[in-house]
């Protein structure tokens, strides 16, 4: 199974987590890393309906979820006309502030210590998934 | 264009233009299908974290469950003294209410895993849950419906920031409004000519509409763990300290009215 398949299937297993084990944007954290990594019409798709389910699994206004990482996807293809996007440390730091904001304006937890931890996880996965050759 | 961008656009055209759908039937009865789909594993989850957590911590939970029974003692106490007042002085009694509840499970929650800020529930517009019906566990407040869909509601917690309702304090009926602080509840607009003291125990007043919807009077709220008062300021706050313990819920009632 490709990195994207699996990160397809991550977005969907992050439904069962979210809210309801953890308080943190993980369907949002992986649908903004896989647009990032494979901006593919599989993955807007995938994060589409995530997000739909999401907002009726979370007593939302049905769509609100999926505008809000839509709009993600088009201020990230903005940024790639900005800065080259092949530095994994551009690529964390902005999935980072991305999801910090999103879990700010959608009541989740905000502890800026854990978002940190996952920072420098998700640094160490790039930099392993990077010196294997196993993206770009 | 490249393919994603439009792909980009369409999806999120469909994203707006269901934003403005959420009240039509199919848009409902997909809703409630996804609802019903996802209520056993999700009730089953929570249901898992509410044990590990709870698991740790037994003695805690053990100390906050008699808590909760030593405060409902107070407030029938206190409910049973001012009828008897009442009665004696041949003023309006306060009627005993006997509510008309509807059990609910927690199948979810808004907000940090220690403090929610709100919680979702498996029950929806379906067993006829409206949104501003309060929520009770054994006559303490939990909370106010704040939107129902089908089969989930979302019931706003009394520490919530958007929460508000009208209170008393038990020994010296100070009145004033509660209000969410996010970490903490907050007595607030009470009189600085009004008594309030450390260790009272804070009723609802009674907050309901013309419909019947609201939180109904002598609702345990909490008991004030501190006050904060100053002669210069025309009214002072007290913290409340619930007696429930809103990360670990796994069963509530709504309040749908009186028998």
């Amino acid at each position: 199974m490709s990195i994207r398949n699996i990160l397809i299937v991550l977005i969907f297993l992050a439904l069962l987590l979210e809210r309801n084990i953890i308080s943190l944007p993980l369907v949002f954290a992986i649908s903004i890393l896989g647009y990032i990594l494979y901006p593919h019409t599989s993955v807007i798709v995938a994060a589409f309906f995530a997000g739909l389910i999401l907002d009726v699994l979370g007593v939302n206004a049905v769509g609100t979820t999926p505008v809000v990482i839509i709009l993600s996807f088009c201020a990230i293809e903005i940024i790639k006309m900005i800065f080259t996007f092949k530095d994994y440390r551009l690529v964390v730091l902005v999935s980072f502030f991305l999801t910090y904001i999103y879990a700010l304006f959608f009541s989740y937890n905000t502890n800026l210590l854990i978002y940190a931890g996952f920072y420098v996880a998700g640094i160490g996965i790039f930099l392993y998934l990077s010196k294997s050759k196993l993206i770009w | 264009m490249k393919k994603e961008y439009l792909t980009l656009v369409i999806f999120l055209l469909i994203s707006i233009l269901l934003l403005f759908a959420n009240s039509i039937p199919p848009v409902k009865f997909i809703t409630g299908f996804v609802q019903n789909i996802f209520a056993p594993p999700r009730t089953a989850l929570y249901g898992f974290k509410v044990y590990v957590a709870e698991d740790k911590s037994a003695e805690n939970k053990k100390l906050r469950d008699e808590n909760a029974a030593l405060i409902k003692k107070i407030s029938d106490y206190e409910r049973l003294r001012k009828d008897n007042e009442a009665l004696r002085g041949q003023f309006e009694t306060q009627q005993t209410q006997n509510l008309k509840l509807i059990p609910a499970e927690v199948i979810g929650f808004v907000g940090s895993n220690t403090s929610p800020q709100a919680i979702i529930i498996n029950v929806g517009e379906k067993t006829g849950i409206k949104s501003g019906e309060a929520v009770v566990l054994s006559n303490n407040l939990v909370g106010k419906i704040e939107k129902s869909f089908v089969n989930y509601s979302r019931v706003t917690i009394v520490k919530n920031a958007a929460f508000s309702t009208l209170a008393y304090t038990s020994e010296n009926n100070s009145e004033g409004i509660i209000k969410g602080e996010t970490d903490f509840i907050l007595l607030d607009n009470v009189s600085v000519n009004n008594k309030v003291n450390q260790g009272e125990t804070v009723f609802s007043r009674g907050d309901i509409n013309e419909e019947g919807i609201g939180v109904p009077a002598g609702i345990v709220i909490g008991k004030i763990s501190a006050v904060s008062k100053r002669e210069s300021l025309p009214f002072q706050t007290a913290k409340v300290e619930s007696g429930l313990d809103f990360a670990h819920l796994s069963k509530v009632f709504v309040v749908a009215g009186l028998k």
